[in-house]
């Protein structure tokens, strides 16, 4: 399953994904991811083990985004490859998900 | 002319997962950056076809056609659905805001692609998406 999810100190929420987001993984994180939508108002999505990302895997982000930030929460992004930073900022999701290098600065961007 | 492969899947979501396997096969040892913009482009493109060309109750194909020159890969799809000319459709926000499917997928496309070519002939439509070798 190349989505998991992992409880931070601080009430922040770690969305840990892997491999490839292409059509099949986007089906595959697509509940999880919204389900830590519907739960969570601080939240890091780490991109760390993402090998390759689409627009369906995008499309799953920006929900995750969307729902996040209605709820007046902050969510941001970690670490992604270069390959998956490219889609990243050509999508712009990066002004939806800033992106952060390593994990102590993230947690501090999505805490109250 | 290089070298040249070919792949027929049904128009659904469910057939893209055959897309990464044969064109990885394809295009060999090509630098990892272009596979990957290879890769965005002709999942964006074919998902299209699976989700819009054609209607619910018709089983649909797409084609595909792989053609490796030293400098250059192209790759042709063609369908048998509406018409639908990702060249001249309005791109979507990049923003991330994007709410209707296509729009997102023409900035990745139009971004990963060197040029795309449209052509509707005989009830078909057929994009061209070249990619420049030497330049990653």
């Amino acid at each position: 399953m190349p989505i998991l999810v992992t409880q931070l100190d601080g009430g922040v929420t770690r969305v840990i994904l892997s491999e490839r987001l292409d059509a099949a993984g986007a089906v595959e994180t697509s509940m999880e991811m919204y389900y830590v939508g519907e739960s969570s108002d601080a939240v890091i999505v780490d991109m760390a083990r993402v090998t390759f990302i689409a627009s369906l895997g995008l499309r799953n982000l920006v929900s995750l985004a969307k729902a996040v930030i209605k709820k007046k929460g902050k969510i941001v992004l970690l670490s992604p490859t270069p390959a998956v930073e490219e889609v990243l900022i050509t999508s712009g999701l990066d002004m939806l998900m800033p992106i952060y290098r390593d994990q102590p600065s993230a947690v501090i961007a999505v805490t109250p | 002319m290089g070298a040249t492969a070919q792949l027929r899947i049904g128009a659904r979501p469910d057939e893209v997962a055959r897309l990464y396997t044969w064109l990885d096969g394809a295009i060999g040892e090509l630098p990892a950056p272009l596979r990957n913009d290879m890769h965005v482009a002709l999942e964006e493109v074919v998902m299209n076809v699976a989700f819009h060309a054609y209607a619910p109750e018709q089983e649909g194909e797409v084609a595909i056609a792989l053609t490796l020159a030293p400098e250059e890969a192209v790759l042709v799809v063609e369908d048998e659905g509406q018409e639908f000319n990702p060249v001249s459709a309005p791109p979507g926000k990049p923003e991330g805001r994007q709410e209707e499917p296509g729009g997102l997928g023409l900035v990745l496309l139009r971004h990963h692609c060197r040029a795309l070519e449209y052509e509707r002939r005989a009830g078909r439509n057929r994009l061209t998406l070249r990619f420049a070798i030497q330049n990653r």
